[in-house]
């Protein structure tokens, strides 16, 4: 029933049609993001070292050793997937149902699934390396006897880049909208690039708090603030990144480590 | 104190005097520092922030605000005029010694030929450069070339259609955008409100030119008929909430409690919401207009008159691709294909949209008519609506607000679609045609603010992403 409804014309359908089909659309963007947190929350605990080293020049060897045995591509992989699903939904299906919209009746499904294809490349290309970036800082600055202030640090790192002018053009940017073709294989390149074009004005406008934050490990609450706060942004009359730089300055004492994980693993628990 | 009357411009003479206590006031806040809250550039820059100005230390929350393609259109530049016709009125009384309760003028050029011929001309107090002493008129400005204060306002540039609909906002991609303009919530192809097209941007473009101040939002508010441009548009939004069957106000919260950062009449900072500013007499001085009611919505606030909403439009036929405009351009739609309503009976509840997506440009092209005929057809084309530039190139900078999406205008075309028996056969001969309406030159501007002109970096230019034909 959902599948019919989600593949026909808007203009056709009856008015319980319509509602069926904002509820769809609904459920699956709360479906999507609960995947996301489930997993953030249950599996994802991305384990930075925050480790008691010793500082010197041994620091940037033991992070590096550290970073390679530690955190395997599929680990930062499914983690950063996890955290795009628990945060992004909301932000990026308005976009999706825009080309949805504008698409094609016939090619509705398959245009909106180039459009998000296209956005989540630009995400793990830039989102994958950006987290192993942040895994090997904050084994660094465990190596060097402060892993203890990777969170609080990325947070704070995070806030400064928010006050950026170029992060107020690329929220700008992010509500863009280009025209689509409609027919042929013009239809599908459109859609593709249109979904890329959209990615890199995403990661260039969130990557920071997005991945700063994280340093001090997987923080759940943390990254709900995150995502309540790009959400806010991204439905604003004006971009107010100030807001989200305030959000994060008040969050970083909440990146401190728990006294139960003053020493937290080197290697993650799977 | 009573509540301020604002006047029609036309009913006033020369020497009135709210035309010549406006006229030194403005000649006053042109002298003031653009720095201050209470001078021209500085009221001007509220609105929009001309190339090359550095916005100063603590004036970012209040420069460059102007709302144009969403659902605060209308009650932010309401809060806006407030805001300078309290500042107006302050330096009147205060810094001129003049009376107190200045009130803005507005100026009509809707009103009926038969009964004011000259009404589609601007008020002379504002088309000489030098008063008669021979001392610069300061309500003088940059505008397009022209004698006698005739800036060939036609019937389609003044036109009233805004008026017949009948809801403030339509939600939904492919539909017009109602009354007011789109939801801003997330802003993808931002449309015009009908009001906002016409006669809004129309009057824009037709009274700058092709660089006078009132061409570019950056400049607009530099010219002083442009308070009185937008006076007239906040009368005609106050008359169309007092017509029978219209949708009433947005009640979304989202709306109603969206603050503005504006200055009062002394230079204070004030915030405004647009439930603030829909009971005119009670906007921080009060106003009404001479010849409109004081709107009253329905007892339980905005909304409650709302009317049933359509259901999303759908795509039926389409052209091929992105085409650049000039001064004659055709181009034909092709039908998609599948299950469509273009068959459905004509006069039962099926709506046809022509629309012009993602609309991007540079500089000011002037504005194009929208025709429509079927491919061989030799007699003149249909006259859809009108495709207005005032903003676009805004519009089309990634960096600015709309993400360099530029502007989706939709229009109803269900009449033109029943009496050409469009359908799924036909549809392919069904050609839209675009008539460019030039711009003329500007005169040059008056010479204190004549750094703010607007520099042309090349040929203005227009390019329609694409025509597509949605239906509802």
């Amino acid at each position: 029933m959902t599948a019919a409804v989600l593949h026909s014309s808007p203009g056709l359908l009856t008015p319980r049609g319509r509602e069926l089909l904002l509820s769809a659309r609904l459920a699956g963007t709360v479906g999507v993001m609960g995947v996301g947190w489930l997993l953030v929350g249950g599996h994802g605990t991305i384990s930075m070292p925050g480790m008691c080293g010793d500082a010197g020049l041994g620091a940037a060897a033991e992070a590096v050793g550290w970073t390679v045995r530690t955190a395997r591509p599929w680990q930062l992989v499914l983690d950063w997937v996890a955290m795009l699903a628990a945060t992004m939904p909301p932000v990026v299906a308005p976009m999706a149902v825009h080309v949805a919209a504008r698409a094609d009746p016939a090619r509705r499904a398959r245009s909106t699934a180039l459009f998000l294809l296209g956005w989540s490349a630009c995400w793990l290309v830039v989102g994958v390396p950006a987290i192993a970036g942040t895994a090997f800082t904050s084994a660094l600055l465990g190596a060097m006897g402060v892993g203890w202030a990777a969170g609080p640090l990325g947070c704070l790192a995070a806030a400064g880049l928010r006050l950026r002018p170029a992060v107020t053009r690329a929220l700008n940017r992010c509500h863009g909208t280009v025209a689509l073709r409609t027919r042929g294989s013009g239809a599908d390149l459109d859609a593709l690039s249109f979904g890329a074009l959209h990615g890199r004005r995403c990661v260039a406008a969130c990557w920071a708090p997005m991945v700063l934050p994280m340093m001090g490990g997987m923080n759940g609450p943390l990254l709900a603030v995150v995502a309540a706060g790009l959400w806010l942004e991204r439905v604003g009359r004006r971009p107010r990144p100030q807001a989200l730089a305030m959000l994060l300055c008040v969050a970083a004492p909440t990146a401190l480590p728990s006294p139960a994980h003053a020493h937290p693993p080197l290697t993650r628990s799977v | 104190m009573a509540v301020r009357v604002r006047r029609s411009v036309w009913g006033m003479s020369q020497d009135d005097p709210a035309l010549t206590w406006y006229r030194e006031a403005v000649a006053w806040l042109i002298d003031e520092d653009g720095g201050r809250p209470r001078s021209w550039r500085y009221l001007a820059f509220v609105h929009g922030v001309p190339g090359g100005v550095a916005v100063p230390v603590g004036a970012d929350a209040f420069w460059g605000q102007c709302n144009h393609q969403n659902w605060f259109f209308l009650p932010w530049h309401r809060a806006y005029l407030a805001s300078f016709e309290a500042t107006v009125a302050d330096v009147v009384e205060r810094e001129l010694g003049g009376p107190a309760g200045w009130a803005l003028p507005y100026w009509d050029y809707t009103e009926d030929l038969a009964t004011r011929p000259e009404a589609r001309l601007m008020h002379p107090a504002f088309t000489e450069r030098t008063l008669d002493d021979g001392t610069p008129n300061a309500l003088w400005s940059r505008r397009k070339s022209v004698a006698g204060g005739d800036f060939g306002l036609s019937d389609r540039i003044v036109s009233l259609d805004a008026l017949t609909h009948d809801r403030f906002t339509v939600p939904g991609a492919g539909t017009t955008e109602g009354f007011g303009g789109p939801d801003s919530m997330l802003n993808p192809g931002a449309g015009n409100g009908a009001i906002e097209n016409l006669p809004h941007n129309a009057i824009h473009g037709a009274i700058g030119g092709a660089d006078g101040f009132m061409s570019f939002p950056e400049t607009a508010a530099l010219d002083p008929i442009f308070w009185l441009h937008h006076a007239n548009i906040d009368r005609l939004w106050e008359r169309w909430r007092s017509l029978p069957n219209v949708g009433g106000s947005p009640d979304e919260d989202r709306w109603l409690d969206e603050p503005f950062a504006l200055h009062d009449g002394t230079g204070g900072e004030i915030a405004l919401t647009p439930a603030a500013v829909l009971d005119t007499t009670a906007l921080l001085h009060g106003y009404v207009y001479d010849d409109t009611p004081v709107a009253k919505e329905s007892e339980g606030g905005p909304g409650v008159m709302a009317i049933a909403r359509p259901g999303p439009a759908t795509l039926a036929a389409a052209n091929e691709g992105p085409i650049e405009l000039g001064d004659e351009t055709a181009t034909s739609v092709g039908f998609l294909g599948g299950p469509s309503l273009m068959g459905a009976a004509p006069g039962g509840e099926r709506r046809v949209y022509l629309n012009l997506e993602n609309v991007t440009g540079t500089g000011m092209p002037g504005d194009f008519d929208v025709l429509v005929r079927q491919t061989g057809d030799l007699g003149e084309p249909v006259y859809v609506g009108r495709l207005t530039t005032f903003g676009l190139e805004r519009a089309s900078d990634p960096d600015l607000g709309h993400g360099g999406g530029g502007i989706t205008q939709a229009f109803d075309v269900t009449a033109i679609a029943d009496d050409l028996g469009l359908d799924e056969a036909s549809v392919g001969d069904f050609e839209v045609l675009f008539r460019r309406d030039a711009p003329g030159a500007s005169d040059e501007a008056p010479g204190a603010l004549a750094e703010y002109s607007p520099v042309r970096r090349g040929p203005a230019t227009v390019r329609v992403g694409r025509v597509s034909l949605f239906y509802a």
